[in-house]
């Protein structure tokens, strides 16, 4: 403080450079250039996928920018794949991921933060443990597994395969969430004659409804953008999930490079729901971090 | 209404290598209002957990009214718990927080709904029954905290620093209300509290506790006027007891107390040396009990001069280094270099063992 | 209390538990479901990809045959690969992270935008990453190229991803535009948690700027940039979907990875026993990583205790 205002005094032309609301300026400005940077290769398929169907390959630099909104590829690529078909697929997936890892570890993560009992740190331990699996080491033998169980393309198969890493996931929010409610509030149940299921019910859920959501809607995204087990789980074009779809149908037109527009706007339309659910819920995540939740 | 009874309670958390409550034995009889009193971190918050159960002692008995509870879950225990910080249940209006109990014992809705209101209306609450805890202020929600309490009519009232987040106008009050409603109920109240002047307004009788251990029960009078061991004497009180530690000598027909600072005529309420006439001493006396007089036995150099209003403590220094507090008249002219004279009637002398701090009874001479 | 009330509390099954006992059991319960679905689809695919790892393709027999594979002249060059990618995206990572972390952690406007943008390439779908930089990088038509040209900074256009000295960088730094999220987010964390009288300290000690930074940030973020470069680093390694996006593994093996060639003895060779083997050693190497990050945290804790 007192070194602050000393040091500008001395420099005895105090310029008005050096206050702090143009200092915030300036590093605003520096701030929106990176993350222009950060942000283009998204921002670059949103622009491009805007771009009319007829200059889309025009090697006219003033061509690189849309001039007015044309939605043409958007219509072309929900017309000619089946992107409507796989986003369904997408959708069954990723919500019944969601609800099924919510199911599973709302419950797990109340245990692990509240209550004492034997086991609680091996189960903790087998939650962080079956986040740092490599999903690519798990591909194959779930694959031959669920060949075996006759649950190879299906969505159940596919299903439980994305829960492995959501319920870890919603796991560590959910935990993090339920160390924000005081325990007095459970005790207080206690004493009032509620027994455990019925604080779980009447006390407990109301209050994580938040944060039901925010792990919700992050296992949905991790879900529905997941692209490895979709790929090796599912083999008939019905039962693409989008992302899957997606390459599919672009991959079998490979050559054909008209089909460019088309992908950047299957592209967008792909990323809308995670990309929206993030704009909607990433405080929580951020949240979380800050929190101190994550320490080595 | 119920009594409580806990025989030979302890308490170690996991993993803590100190006990948070030690072998204490306390007996609390029906309809009495009974304050545990201790610096923070005494184990005051841990015995009330365990009366209700949200703890379970190691080992010892505890039992409300004619009932061993170890092991009995708090849902069955009857207590009723109010939080300091309330414990609202943020998503239920007041007239759902205060008929939570109701309803969980299985009441209809229009039966919890009706004495829900009555218990409104005895608190002061009617206007704000569809309120949510959000919308009320520190001392609503204290309310709203005691309704739920009183509700349902249980065997004992367990209070941890109820008013401790209440500014000191409100707290008064509070208290007030308080007394009188267990006056009202003549249930059973067991309050914690680290705020010693609380516990006197507040107490039919005082349970006084550190490290875990219980070192006073006994009405607030007791605790006041017989301490029984230098950490009582030291912590009830303000500002504290003095203390000057030393030898009783004879000399010249006269017992003195020497001290490395202070050499101090002691007459008439000698302590009972049968055991160790020789044993280190401690001799303690409340600010407040010290007199000034021009014939007084010990120089006191004022250093500091503390006016509150009703009262004027004057804190200074013997010519051999000694600190000593006098509590003085509030309109006494007295300014800092001044040198005076006290004098400690026999009566405001308190002496205790300097090994084991234990109070040493007086042999009348 | 009416007699018919407290009753109704007594009757339940469990009010014969204590409480210890009723936490236990209602524990467990509660765990139960999470514990065994995970260990179900976690110890079964593990205990048969050891399994198959040990079976040489037509045979029936166990052995090392798949190991000793491992030696040979396919999966070297694959580890090289990972581990270049590994190492270099996290590199590049950390180098934009805290910088941006630095930034966005000083008094400007919009901050919360600011940091949400950051770590919006967390929620991108991968094939939308890779659509982008397949298209940006497109060797006729791509933005790159088409900068690149009009400024006469390149005389030809250059195929980013079907070169084969290009294509390694290309996929290395897509795969740290994927990864900056966590990086910058456990980071940014870090730097939160630094207590603002430090800086002041600091400042009155005539620490200004640069050496501020120096003795004073970055000392108190090791801990999390090693941390993060664990993480993303481990991450990237074993990452399978945007490589095979991107390249496929080519241009002529040059961006071949490990979870690329898994991909292929399983798919293309159908040998699942190299597969199983290849797999193990990703897993093996992230578990490595990992023990070095936990070693290095004790041994800074032993070096700061000791002083
Ligand atoms: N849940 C707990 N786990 C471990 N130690 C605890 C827990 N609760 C209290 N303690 C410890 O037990 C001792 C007594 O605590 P407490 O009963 O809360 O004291 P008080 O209410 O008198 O302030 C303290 O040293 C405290 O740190
Ligand atoms: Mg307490």
């Amino acid at each position: 403080m007192s070194a602050l205002t000393t040091k500008e005094t001395t420099s005895s032309t105090v310029s008005w450079l050096r206050s702090p609301q143009v200092k915030a300026m300036w590093l605003t400005l520096i701030a929106m250039l990176a993350i222009l940077v950060i942000t283009f290769p998204f921002v670059w398929i949103l622009l491009s996928s805007l771009r009319s169907v007829e200059n889309f390959l025009s090697l006219d630099l003033r061509d690189a920018l849309p001039r007015s909104l044309d939605f043409t590829s958007y219509r072309l690529a929900l017309q000619r794949s089946d992107l409507f078909l796989w986003m369904g697929n997408s959708l069954f997936v990723a919500v019944l991921t969601t609800c099924l890892s919510l199911l599973v570890s709302a419950p797990a993560a109340f245990a692990l933060t509240r209550l004492r009992f034997r086991g609680k740190d091996a189960a903790s331990i087998i939650l962080v443990l079956s986040y740092a699996v490599p999903s690519i080491m798990l591909a194959i033998p779930l694959l031959v597994l669920l060949v075996k169980m006759r649950l190879n393309n299906s969505f159940i198969g596919l299903i439980l395969v994305h829960a492995t890493f959501t319920i870890p996931f919603t796991s560590w929010i959910l935990q993090d969430f339920y160390r924000s409610i005081p325990t007095d509030l459970e005790e207080a149940g206690y004493i009032d004659g509620a027994s455990l299921v019925r604080v779980l019910w009447h006390i407990i859920l109301p209050l994580s409804i938040p944060g039901l959501l925010a792990a919700g809607a992050y296992s949905f995204i991790l879900s529905w953008n997941e692209f490895l087990f979709a790929l090796i789980l599912l083999n008939s074009y019905d039962s693409f999930t989008a992302p899957v779809g997606v390459h599919a149908y672009f991959t079998a037109r490979g050559a054909d490079e008209s089909m460019w527009a088309q992908l950047m706007a299957a592209s967008v339309i792909v990323s809308l729901p995670s990309v929206l659910l993030f704009a909607y819920f990433q405080r929580y995540l951020i949240a979380g971090f800050l929190k101190g939740a994550v320490k080595g | 209404m119920a009594k409580i009874e806990l025989q030979n309670i302890s308490k170690t958390y996991p993993r803590e290598a100190k006990p948070a409550v030690q072998d204490l034995t306390l007996h609390i009889p029906d309809g009495q209002f009974v304050v545990l009193l201790g610096p923070s971190g005494c184990g005051k918050s841990t015995t009330l957990r365990m009366i209700a159960g949200l703890e379970e002692p190691d080992s010892g008995e505890i039992k409300i009214g004619e009932l061993r509870v170890n092991g009995v879950p708090p849902q069955r225990r009857d207590t009723a718990f109010v939080f300091q910080n309330y414990a609202l249940y943020p998503h239920m209006t007041v007239a759902q927080n205060i008929g939570f109990p109701l309803k969980m014992r299985g009441l209809s809705a229009q039966a919890i709904r009706q004495r829900a209101e009555e218990t409104g209306r005895v608190l002061g609450l009617e206007a704000l029954l569809d309120r949510y805890p959000g919308q009320l202020s520190g001392g609503e929600r204290q309310r709203v905290a005691l309704g739920r309490a009183i509700v349902r009519d249980p065997a004992v009232f367990l209070f941890d620093e109820p008013l401790s987040n209440l500014d000191a106008q409100l707290r008064g009050d509070m208290r007030v209300e308080l007394v009188h409603l267990q006056r009202r109920l003549r249930a059973t109240f067991v309050f914690v509290t680290h705020d010693q002047v609380e516990a006197m307004t507040l107490a039919d009788v005082i349970a006084v506790m550190s490290t875990g251990v219980l070192q006073q029960l006994g009405t607030p009078e007791q605790i006041y006027q017989q301490p029984v061991n230098l950490f009582v004497a030291g912590f009830i009180g303000s500002p504290r007891m003095n203390f000057i530690e030393g030898n009783l000598i004879a000399q010249d027909g006269m017992t003195f107390l020497k001290s490395d600072l202070l050499e101090l005529p002691v007459r008439k309420c000698l302590p009972d040396l049968a055991a160790n006439p020789q044993a280190r001493i401690i001799l303690g006396f409340r600010p407040e009990d010290a007199q000034l007089t021009p014939t007084g036995e010990v120089e006191l150099k004022l250093e500091l001069i503390e006016a509150l209003g009703s009262q004027k403590f004057i804190y200074g220094r013997t010519s051999q280094g000694q600190q000593l507090v006098v509590g003085v008249d509030p309109k006494s002219h007295l300014a800092v270099g001044d040198v005076v004279n006290l004098t400690i009637p026999p009566d405001g002398m308190h002496f205790f063992d300097a090994e084991t701090g234990t109070r040493l009874s007086r042999h009348q001479a | 209390m009416r007699v018919s009330e407290r009753r109704s509390l007594f009757g339940q099954w469990w009010s014969s538990l204590t409480l210890d006992i009723y936490m236990q059991i209602a524990g467990i319960v509660l765990v139960f479901p999470a514990i065994f679905l995970l260990l179900a689809l976690l110890i079964a695919p593990f205990t048969f990809i050891i399994w198959s790892s040990l079976i040489k393709k037509g045979e029936t027999g166990l052995g090392l045959a798949n190991y000793s594979w491992l030696l040979g002249r396919t999966f070297l060059p694959s580890l090289k690969n990972s581990l270049i990618i590994g190492v270099g995206s996290v590199a590049l990572e950390i180098l934009a992270a805290v910088p941006l972390a630095l930034l966005l952690n000083q008094r400007l406007y919009g901050r919360g935008i600011f940091r949400a943008l950051v770590t919006l390439p967390w929620a991108v779908p991968t094939i939308s990453v890779a659509a982008s930089f397949l298209w940006l990088s497109n060797t006729n038509y791509g933005l790159f190229n088409q900068i690149g040209l009009a400024s006469g900074i390149l005389s030809l256009p250059l195929a980013f991803l079907g070169d084969p000295k290009l294509a390694m960088p290309a996929v290395i730094v897509a795969h740290a535009w994927k990864g900056l999220p966590l990086v910058f987010i456990i980071i940014f964390a870090a730097l939160q948690s630094l207590p603002s009288e430090h800086l002041e300290a600091a400042k009155v000690d005539g620490a200004w700027g640069l050496s501020q930074l120096r003795y004073i940030i970055l000392p108190h973020l090791k801990t999390a940039i090693g941390l993060a470069a664990v993480l993303s680093g481990i991450y990237n390694f074993a990452l399978f979907d945007l490589t095979f996006l991107l390249t496929g593994g080519g241009p002529s093996g040059t961006t071949m990875t490990l979870p690329m060639l898994e991909y292929n003895q399983m798919f293309r060779s159908l040998d699942t026993g190299r597969a199983a083997a290849v797999g193990l050693t990703i897993f093996l190497v992230g578990v490595l990583a990992l023990a070095l990050l936990f070693w290095l945290n004790t041994q800074d804790r032993k070096k700061r205790g000791l002083r």
